[in-house]
């Protein structure tokens, strides 16, 4: 079979994915639960519910009238506890909703499980994703409604099934497919009947191709195989970028500032086609999520399905609690997640992996001046040269940094591995991106 | 010789034309210049800062003159200076008070604490992307030096970790405390200010979990205050009034994290001791 990738550009960092073969284990035994109302892109959601409410398992927590939005829903049955300030994985303060567990996991009646799907037609599927709060689980956290609504005039050929999974350590999304792997089909076969497209191809990374074996065996048993195709992908990063998958796959470039949507493309993750399959067959909301514990700082790597808004701590104690001098936390995977300082922040609708790092993995550089060897340039998916825009954004020059095409980068952060003076190349382009952004508002 | 002759005759000629065609030129083709503004013009201080939000100095002198903009828009300008602009343009010059950046924040290298390592680019701006920084205090000087790097006068040097500001050469414009993400450096006035270094407004127990000074809310200079100067701000911070204040020294030597900083004209009532010695 033919390996597919991007052309230019790219890493391949070591990729550590300790946590291949182990299961997804379940863990909602918890006390208590911090939802975070704003998990999402867009505008932040208002609670529904006030102190010493008592809330049931998939019941409607907070919700917002803005276009881009996403509903939250309580994990679990219990009582209210405050409504507070918390730090989210990504560094930023949101509302959360405390809820105090009363371990009975009673359902809401709003979780009805549908037994005719058949009969439900296009805009009713949305309304139900978008009540059921789905939002990309592959890190972003954009309301899956939105995506799956694309303009009248643009027409979607492929859909496209992002399993490439290129960061290291995370492997959720493979775990996902192996044991998912129905469900998963089912999620698509939904999603098909709103996109009506011409064709379904699922990209996967060659190191994973029993997860293709397993789903290509579901695929042709379910007769599907001239519609749905799987494509074997080049283990490379940032392989599992949107824009780069749809490269790979199809050949076309998605044009600068433009969406999947302008070359007849959606990109859905694996993670979200189960939850969409969950929403609508079964009725439940987004309120659970498989994440990735690994790193040699937590005793035992595991995959674990956990409620969201579990807090980091308790999954870490889950797993055998902190080992060694720890070095650094990151939420998400460790080429693009976040680092964070503490552990008690809540998972969010985002979140694919919690890495605790020790001196086994981090190094300390100081951050050298550059020396023009352009070997960011070279490893840039996006084409661009992050040298400049890191030297315009550090002047302050962002008009200059713009002209460099700063507003395309995607944080992959393939130039800050491969640098040798270990400058904060994605840092400071970051910066530029986030000035230029607030200057056009 | 004759030619010679032939072209000083032809040359004088010419220069006398084109001398005759040039003043009346002159005179048809006269751009009239508000006297008012070139002589505002030379007495604003030239720095081309944009500071006041005109594009330098000769922007701001023609705004002033024709949109009637208030010429202290420019905190560039010494008071001498600016007195003789304000008489130019018929104001009362004595109107004008000028300010000077203050830090609110006392916790350097050895104050402070950390709850974790920043690596990232040296800009106090970049840390909103990395959980606000190092230092456990959410709301006090974060120490990356941005506010050095955005002084157009080299008015401010990083010590400690903290910005220290020479006031013989601060004009203050004000940009340092503009371009502050935490807003922690405050414009006070040049002569009279009092205030409390401290910009967190937590109580006391959790300002003491994130930094070893800082304002602790215990009110003592409120209560000994003689003349009732002080007392307490919306955010629970100590504020001076300072036409009251009779400078007795109380509240400044009183205050258990010293972060109290009050000066009328020569006077600076300040407790600086040692690190070691504050035992804090």
């Amino acid at each position: 079979m033919k390996v597919l990738t991007f052309k230019k550009g790219g890493v391949h960092p070591k990729e550590n994915k300790i946590t291949k073969d182990k299961k997804i284990e379940f863990f909602f035994d918890v006390n208590d639960i911090i939802v975070p109302l704003h998990q999402h892109t867009g505008a932040p959601n208002q609670p529904l519910v006030n102190v010493n409410d008592k809330v049931l398992m998939g019941e409607k927590i907070g919700d917002c009238d803005a276009k881009v939005s996403s509903p939250v829903h309580s994990p679990i049955s219990g009582e209210v506890v405050s409504i507070e300030n918390v730090i989210l994985p990504t560094g930023k303060f949101s509302l959360c909703i405390k809820i105090k567990n009363d371990k009975e996991y009673k359902l809401h009646e709003s979780v009805v499980k549908r037994e005719n799907i058949d009969s439900l037609d296009k805009t009713e599927l949305l309304n139900i994703i978008r009540e059921s709060g789905i939002v990309g689980m592959g890190g972003a956290a954009f309301p899956t409604h939105i995506k799956l609504t694309p303009p009248p005039n643009k027409k979607v050929e492929y859909l496209i099934i992002n399993g490439a999974e290129c960061e290291p350590f995370l492997t959720c999304d493979y775990r996902l497919m192996v044991e998912e792997s129905e469900n998963i089909v089912k999620g698509v076969e939904i999603l098909m009947k709103i996109l009506e497209p011409k064709k379904v191809i699922f990209g996967i990374e060659e190191n994973k191709k029993d997860a293709a074996d397993e789903l290509y065996k579901i695929i042709k048993n379910k007769n599907l195989s001239n519609i749905i195709d799987i494509v074997i992908l080049k283990t490379k990063y940032p392989q599992g970028s949107e824009k780069h998958l749809i490269k790979a796959i199809i050949g076309k470039e998605v044009p600068s500032g433009g969406l999947p949507f302008d070359v007849g493309c959606i990109v859905q993750n694996v993670g979200t086609t189960l939850a969409i399959k969950e929403a609508v067959c079964d009725g439940m909301p987004l309120i659970e999520r498989v994440l990735t514990i690994s790193g040699s700082g937590v005793k035992e790597s595991k995959n674990v399905k956990v409620k969201i808004g579990t807090l980091s701590r308790d999954i870490v104690d889950y797993c055998g609690g902190i080992e060694g001098d720890l070095r650094k936390i990151i939420f998400g995977g460790p080429m693009m997640g976040f680092s964070s300082y503490t552990l008690d922040v809540p998972i969010t609708k985002g979140t694919s992996g919690l890495l605790l790092f020790t001196d086994k993995e981090v190094k300390e550089y100081e951050e050298l001046p550059c020396i023009r060897c352009g070997r960011c340039a070279n490893s840039c998916p996006m084409y661009l040269m992050p040298m400049f825009i890191d030297m315009y954004s550090r002047i302050e020059d962002f008009d200059k940094a713009k002209d460099f095409g700063a507003l395309d980068c995607i944080e992959c952060g393939a130039c800050g591995y491969v640098c040798p003076s270990k400058r904060y190349l994605v840092q400071s382009i970051r910066y530029a991106k986030n000035e230029l952004i607030k200057r056009k508002k | 010789m004759n030619f010679i002759i032939k072209s000083v005759i032809l040359m004088g000629l010419l220069s006398i034309i084109f001398g005759i065609l040039l003043s009346w030129f002159n005179k048809i083709f006269e751009v009239k210049v508000d006297e008012n503004v070139s002589k505002i013009l030379s007495l604003l201080a030239g720095a081309n800062c944009g500071a006041c939000g005109y594009g330098g100095c000769e922007a701001l002198a023609n705004a002033i003159v024709k949109e009637g903009v208030d010429p202290t828009k420019c905190k560039v300008t010494n008071g001498e200076n600016m007195t003789k602009i304000l008489i130019t343009i018929g104001k009362n010059p004595l109107s004008i008070q000028k300010l000077k950046p203050v830090l609110k924040c006392v916790a350097n290298r050895f104050f402070e604490k950390k709850r974790a390592l920043y690596q990232g680019v040296e800009d106090c701006r970049e840390t909103v992307f990395a959980f606000n920084g190092e230092k456990s205090c959410e709301y006090g000087c974060i120490g990356l030096g941005t506010c050095e790097r955005a002084c157009p006068f080299d008015a401010i040097k990083m010590k400690d970790g903290l910005p220290i500001f020479d006031y013989d050469k601060c004009t203050g414009c004000g940009i340092c405390a503009n371009i502050c993400p935490r807003n922690v450096i405050e414009m006070v006035n040049w002569n009279e200010f009092g205030i409390v270094m401290c910009n967190n407004p937590k109580k006391g127990i959790d300002v003491r979990k994130e930094c070893k000074r800082g304002c602790i809310k215990c009110g003592i200079c409120i209560k000994v205050c003689p003349t009732n100067a002080v007392s307490w701000s919306k955010n629970g911070i100590p504020i001076f009034d300072m036409s009251k204040c009779n400078l007795c020294n109380l509240c400044v030597e009183k205050c258990p994290t010293y972060v109290i900083k009050i000066q009328r004209d020569e006077v600076l009532l300040l407790v600086e001791k040692e690190p070691e010695e504050l035992k804090v």
